[in-house]
Order: C-alpha cells, then sequence, then structure tokens
C-alpha cells in the first residue's frame, strides 16, 4: 500500500502536464491507443487508485465482521477501517480535482 | 506505506499492549480476596505483565507486544482469621500479594498510556486528512 498523499498530488499534476503535451489540450483527437487504459493515464490511475481503495475497504470489511463476532480486536477493527477511509478520501479527492482540471480545459474558449 | 498509515498501526499495537495490561489488573484486583480452600494451598499469585519490542515485518517498524504474563513471586499476606477453612494453627490464612493501591496505580497507568497512543492516532488521522483537504 502506497498512499502518500503529497505523491500523489505530485502524481496528478505530472499526469495533467502529460494530458497538456499529448493532444488533449492542444484540441487534437487522440488514437485508439491512447484511450486504451494505461497506467499513465488519469483513467488507469483513478483505476488502480479505486482498485487499490477497494482492496483495503474489503480488508475493514472483514475485520468489521470478524469484530462482530468476537474474533477480532476492536483496535484492529477500526485501525482496517480508518485506512480504508482516508484511502477512500484520498481517491475521492483526486478524482475531484482532476476531473475539475478537466472541465477548466473543457471551458476554454477555442 | 504512508508513514502517517504506520502510525496508525503502531499506535494500535500500543493500544493492543495496554489493553492485555488492564485485563490482567482486572484478573488480579478480581482476585485480591481469592484465599484458599485448605490449610496448606496457596491463594491466588499476582500477574504481572511485560511488553517487548516487536518487528512488524509487512510495514519495517518496531511496534509494540505482550512478551509474557508473569507470577509475581513476592511473599503472601498473612490474614488473622481463625474462622476460616484455610486458617492454620496459628488462625493465620495465606492472602494474595495484591495491593489494590498498586493495582489501581497500574490501571492508572495503562489508561494514560492508551490515550496518549490513541491522540497519536487521532493527530495522524486529522494530519492524513489535512493533507488530502488541500486537494478540495
Amino acid at each position: 500500500m502506497a498512499i502518500d498523499p503529497s505523491m500523489n498530488i505530485a502524481k496528478a499534476a505530472d499526469l495533467y502536464n502529460q494530458a497538456q503535451k499529448t493532444g488533449i489540450a492542444t484540441n487534437t483527437i487522440p488514437d485508439q491507443e491512447s484511450q486504451a487504459p494505461n497506467n499513465n493515464q488519469f483513467s488507469g490511475l483513478v483505476s488502480s487508485y479505486l482498485e487499490r481503495a477497494n482492496e483495503i475497504g474489503k480488508r475493514s470489511e472483514e475485520m468489521s465482521i470478524k469484530g462482530i463476532q468476537d474474533e477480532a480486536n476492536i483496535t484492529d477493527v477500526v485501525t482496517a477501517v480508518s485506512e480504508a477511509e482516508v484511502t477512500l478520501q484520498t481517491v475521492v479527492a483526486i478524482r475531484d480535482k482532476v476531473v475539475e482540471a478537466y472541465k477548466e480545459i473543457l471551458r476554454m474558449p477555442i | 506505506m504512508d508513514e502517517l498509515l504506520k502510525t496508525l498501526r503502531i499506535s494500535a499495537s500500543g493500544m493492543k499492549a495496554q489493553g492485555t495490561r488492564l485485563r490482567v489488573v482486572s484478573e488480579n484486583i478480581a482476585n485480591a480476596d481469592s484465599l484458599p480452600t485448605q490449610p496448606g494451598e496457596l491463594p491466588y499469585r499476582r500477574k504481572v505483565v511485560t511488553f517487548k519490542n516487536e518487528l512488524d515485518k509487512s510495514i519495517g517498524v518496531k511496534t509494540v507486544g505482550v512478551d509474557r504474563v508473569q507470577p509475581d513471586r513476592s511473599d503472601f499476606q498473612r490474614r488473622y482469621d481463625p474462622a476460616h477453612p484455610a486458617a492454620d494453627e496459628n488462625g493465620y490464612v495465606l492472602a494474595p500479594n495484591v495491593s489494590s493501591l498498586v493495582e489501581m496505580m497500574d490501571m492508572r497507568e495503562a489508561q494514560r498510556s492508551y490515550e496518549a497512543n490513541l491522540n497519536v492516532i487521532k493527530s495522524s488521522k486529522t494530519m492524513l486528512q489535512q493533507t488530502i483537504g488541500i486537494l478540495r
């Protein structure tokens, strides 16, 4: 799990720059290859982070169930749920920010 | 893994360890009057918990864990109670080596340490959320 919020911000900024270079900002139609989910692209970033958030969310759910069944320590449950919460918040914040940036580009007068 | 998320895990291990300590304290307090039932038998012996440093290999940090729960080897108390079934010929009964004052102090220590770990968790979580908050 590599959730370093400051790294994510740097990544988002890089992606934004890349998007500008690879045609979205210059208003060319991207070819099929760049539309495919790629780890260097925004969709790849969001899906990989969502996957991770999903994974951690599942773990937190498992821990919650164990906690209810009296098998796990409450502290473990709380830690797992907090981790899931923070990860999901990171994903949502990055998504919102990048979507906002795309909208800003769309609003640009040509 | 993010350092602040590691902090969550480390503090959680501290809270778990203090939880165990409080459990042992509660055993001691609950058994403070567990006297022997026959002459020659021994009463409840106080337990003490020791902690140790543990390496959490999955995240590569040192966490705290309970080493073991050991019996306290100090002497038993002697109470004068000739009516008790376990009293010896002089009327004395061996009583557990539990001192409620010591147990209370131990309990408070466990409580304070638990609170300290809890505060670390709270503050690291706030720091994480504030960092994410920059994006909003």
